[in-house]
């Protein structure tokens, strides 16, 4: 189970948990390292090009596991963002940043 | 049935979460880009999220509900920001559904930057280009009232300065 940040509309209740989750999730830089390899080795942005949710999802990342990027947990959207986040330093840095030339 | 109405329900919690990610990274572009510099975990990270609570309430459908671990918000946030990011590069529109804007998009335009001549491309939902629009047209009212104001004072001094036996101090306005 989550650690909860809830949102609704009729009424916003929101808390960060500063504690552990009890699920645990993984390792900041075991994410991090799985979004560089995926960006580095595969461009990383068909990940991105996939729907959430979806079998072709599942099946870029499990390509990504059958050769150099292990994924370090099993929840894709977690998954999805490290490829985000570095593919977001990596050519943007901030919003309305130039691409990158490389 | 249509494609979206046929996706599992953990399918379609995740379309809303990134559409969640790209609406708020649209409302607050700077925090969402200082959001992805702090490390995941961390007290700045955390302390980025707080400060971009205002900006969630807006981007949430009325009746959903989010349960967001830290780090479901931080890779909702990182895809957000860069479709975003994306767009605004090839200047298109990004599709966000889950939002109260009944636009469901963000639009993307290009707007002068005072000081350049380089325009800088900006993107918002439909809702807070509305607001910006209104907070435009109510600046442009408040300058032109200055204006009017200026002008009538500006009037009257240099009445005041001609008027007499030419012993008055010339008009000199601020």
């Amino acid at each position: 189970m989550k650690s909860p940040v809830l949102l609704a509309t009729a009424a916003l209740a929101m808390s960060l948990p500063t504690g552990a989750p009890s699920a645990t999730p993984p390792a900041p830089t075991a994410l991090q390292a799985f979004g560089v390899c995926a960006t580095k080795n595969y461009e990383g942005a068909e990940l991105l090009a996939t729907q959430p949710g979806s079998p072709e999802e599942a099946e870029v990342i499990a390509e990504y596991g059958s050769r150099s990027c292990s994924p370090p947990t099993s929840e894709a959207g977690i998954l999805r963002g490290a490829v985000a986040e570095q593919l977001f330093k990596t050519d943007f840095g901030t919003i309305g940043g130039r691409p990158s030339a490389t | 049935m249509n494609e979206l109405a046929a996706l599992g329900t953990d399918a379609k919690r995740r379309i809303d979460y990134v559409a969640f990610g790209t609406c708020v990274a649209a409302s607050d572009p700077d925090n969402a880009s200082a959001l992805l510099k702090t490390a995941a975990g961390s007290a700045e990270e955390r302390q980025v999220m707080v400060t971009m609570v205002p900006k969630y309430a807006a981007c949430v459908s009325e009746g959903d509900t989010f349960n967001l671990s830290r780090a479901d918000l931080r890779s909702a946030l990182a895809e957000g920001a860069y479709r975003l990011a994306l767009s605004q590069s090839l200047n298109q529109e990004v599709i966000v559904t889950g939002t109260r804007d009944p636009s469901k998009s963000v639009q993307c335009k290009q707007i002068e930057s005072p000081g350049t001549h380089l325009r800088k491309s900006v993107c918002m939902t439909e809702a807070n280009w509305a607001a910006r629009e209104r907070e435009n047209e109510f600046q442009a009212k408040e300058d032109q009232r200055h204006f009017r104001e200026y002008q009538e004072r500006l009037q009257t001094c240099i009445t005041y300065s001609l008027g007499g036996d030419g012993s008055r101090p010339p008009c000199r306005m601020n």
